[in-house]
């Protein structure tokens, strides 16, 4: 953070302010469209200076564009842009891929690593980012532009499409009086009016729309720029008509449950939220991603349904929000080491991915909060579970985060201001079936998380070992449970099948319809099946079986753990769920001798040392 | 639908940005630039701004390589 100084106004020039009114509504969830209005504009000063470096590096070495116009034939056409139609290049600085863009090959240039390419391709993309300007201010003009697989992308626009069999070469873009050519090698494409439609060699970027009563919601969904990816580019995948035609459905029924929900945090949506990557649909998940250097997009696969579309936008958008604080303030000291326990993920993450990530399910907890109590009985039982999971797990990683000492001060207060509007929630009531089950899930998780990624101290694992080998009825008191650091590399796979069965049975799928589908979730097993069902027996059987098969399985182990724990106290049950990894770490162990029990058996020896 | 061509109306925050106010708060290291056209920052480009842009560029050097733009998203961000 910078100190108050008025030499800074020297030039003529002040520095963004984030006032502490706004940073504390952000961290409470309650901002306003002005205080986005704040953030983008920032954003825009930050991608004003990421250009300019960019094309005064390019000025020093002007080969680097290559076959492409010189450098002040570009500040030439930008010039007259700015003069024409201010708002026609200001459009291109908020188009959130001129942000990945700008990383991406300020990264190129500084880091000296080789991209996706030759270098002049990726610099070029200034003069492609220009004729897209220079298109939308009218003028008259001419700019040669890179083309990539006969691809012409024009930023914000749409993509011309010119068979060229070259990986990496030149195209004009020509034009005037709103009609507009790329040519390459002979072949044109004309620019169609509007823009954002289909032509003979030309792709629109095209946009989805939703309306609620004064509510509107249009956002791009943009298949086509080369730079809307998470890092390096990638080529246009143009979305088939059916699958667009399926995003337009989601994002109205998402959007009429995002305003009923959260009405005041949908007027900020359409402020914040420009464009979004359309993905395919993964089945039982509704994966999406975003980059701080995006800043207005994010990745998303096509979600299930509307209920998980609104969650993603939520998701997506506090990601959005949090990105465009940090980068006017320092919430956290830098810290690589990937550490914490996340919910959203199977694998330990470092300081920096947790909050994000914490922040990001704040808002989608608070969307699941609002849903549970809609009197849609279905969708009521569903977002009663996912309040009830998510409340409990985003709030284990807040209070685990709230402790870190890689907070700043700045830091500790966004947490503060977060922890305000959520720990009231923490007591909210759920039916009780609900949120035992939520309950279960969670356990489900950090158990796989524990087995997977905590190493028992090996003399710990020996101690033990020993003791069982030497006929003790108890473990020796000596041993506590371990607390070492995780290891980012896991011991064994996980699968998230059951945590899948069990929400497809919430969705309202009748037991006799999940017998059908069970089979088809990935990595399902007969025994999670019978959990999910609530045969516990069964599926305690099942999978004591799959662990006389695999004894090293953690689908397994804590499986095991939740179907015994279903039936009633065990100490088996207390050791499988809350020191999985010492159980498998001392059957091992004994394995190795030949004198290993079943591991269910040695839980129960260890689980007396468990009190939970 | 009968919605306004989003292309038509003002880009967002535009010619309506004012962080310039007197609230106490969080002053970034960030110039604010939204007044200031692209193409005349070659005339206005001081000491003030090349901090800001030495700072800007340092942080966008750092962004790690951990996820690639052909996965499918772990629900995670890239800062």
């Amino acid at each position: 953070m910078a100190p108050h100084s008025t030499d800074r106004t020297t030039e003529g020039l002040t520095f963004h302010r984030l006032s502490w009114a706004d940073f504390d509504a952000f961290a409470r969830i309650k901002g306003d469209k002005s205080m986005m209005r704040r953030l983008r504009g920032a954003e825009r000063s930050r991608r004003k200076l990421l250009l300019f470096a960019l094309l005064e590096a390019v000025a020093k070495t002007p080969e680097q564009f290559g076959p492409l116009p010189s450098i002040e034939a570009l500040w030439e056409l930008l010039a007259r842009v700015e003069d024409t139609s201010p708002g026609a290049f200001d459009r291109l600085l908020a188009h959130p891929y001129t942000g990945t863009w700008a990383g991406y090959t300020t990264r190129l240039l500084r880091n000296g690593f080789d991209g996706v390419g030759p270098r002049w391709a990726h610099l070029g993309h200034a003069h492609a980012i220009a004729a897209a300007a220079a298109i939308r201010a009218g003028l008259d003009f001419a700019i040669e532009v890179p083309s990539w697989r006969g691809d012409v992308a024009l930023p914000s626009l749409g993509l011309a499409r010119l068979a060229s069999s070259s990986a990496f070469a030149v195209a004009e873009v020509r034009g005037g009086a709103g009609d507009y050519v790329v040519s390459q090698g002979g072949r044109q494409v004309r620019v169609p009016r509007p823009r954002d439609v289909d032509a003979p060699g030309w792709f629109g970027v095209r946009r989805v729309r939703a309306a609620v009563g004064r509510e509107r919601f249009s956002v791009r969904l943009d298949d086509l720029d080369p730079y809307r990816g998470l890092y390096e580019p990638v080529p246009a995948q143009r979305l088939a008509d059916a699958e667009f035609v399926e995003w337009q459905r989601l994002l109205e029924d998402g959007w009429r449950l995002l305003v009923a929900a959260l009405p005041d945090y949908a007027q900020l949506l359409p402020v914040g939220l420009d464009s979004l990557v359309p993905k395919p649909n993964v089945l039982f998940r509704n994966p999406s991603a975003s980059t701080g250097e995006a800043f207005g997009s994010a990745v998303v696969a096509r979600p299930t349904d509307a209920a998980s579309f609104a969650a993603t936008l939520v998701h997506e958008f506090q990601h959005i929000v949090l990105g465009g604080v940090l980068h006017l303030t320092c919430l956290y000291d830098d810290d690589p080491r990937e550490r914490i326990y996340v919910p959203w993920r199977d694998d330990p993450r470092p300081f920096s991915g947790a909050f994000q990530g914490v922040f990001a399910f704040y808002g989608v907890t608070a969307l699941w909060r609002t849903l549970a109590n809609t009197g849609d009985d279905r969708l009521s039982r569903r977002a009663a579970f996912e309040f009830a999971y998510w409340r409990k797990q985003t709030g284990f990683t807040l209070d685990a985060l709230h402790r870190d000492a890689q907070l700043t001060a700045a830091g500790r207060r966004f947490l503060d201001g977060v922890a305000e509007v959520f720990d009231p929630w923490r007591s909210e009531r759920i039916a009780e079936d609900v949120s035992e089950l939520a309950a279960s899930a969670a356990k489900d998780h950090r158990a796989g998380w524990r087995t997977r990624h905590l190493r028992p101290d090996p003399d710990v694992v020996a101690e033990l070992a020993n003791a069982w080998l030497a006929g003790r009825e108890r473990p020796p008191l000596t041993v506590s449970r371990p607390d070492l650091p995780p290891t980012p590399v896991p011991d064994g796979a996980w699968s998230n099948a059951r945590a899948d069965l069990v929400r497809l049975g919430l969705a309202g799928t009748g037991h006799a319809e999940l017998s059908r589908i069970w089979p088809t979730v990935p990595g399902a097993t007969v025994a999670d099946f019978a959990y999910a069902t609530g045969r516990f027996a069964d599926a305690a059987n099942a999978y004591r079986a799959e662990l006389t098969e695999t004894p090293d399985r953690p689908t397994s182990l804590v499986g095991l753990g939740l179907a015994l724990a279903a039936m009633g106290p065990s100490p088996a049950a207390s050791a499988l769920l809350y020191c999985p990894e010492l159980v498998r770490a001392v059957h091992r162990r004994l394995r190795s001798v030949g004198r290993a029990p079943t591991v269910e058996r040695l839980a129960s020896w260890l689980g007396q040392l468990v009190s939970w | 639908m009968g919605l306004p061509d989003p292309e038509q109306v003002a880009v967002e925050g535009v010619d309506i940005m004012n962080s310039a106010n007197t609230e106490p708060g969080i002053e970034s290291e960030l110039v604010e630039l939204d007044g200031v056209p692209f193409t005349r920052l070659r005339q206005v480009a001081g000491e003030l701004l090349r901090q800001s842009m030495i700072g800007v560029v340092a942080q966008t050097e750092q962004v790690q390589v951990r996820y690639r733009s052909s996965s499918d998203g772990s629900g995670e961000r890239i800062d």
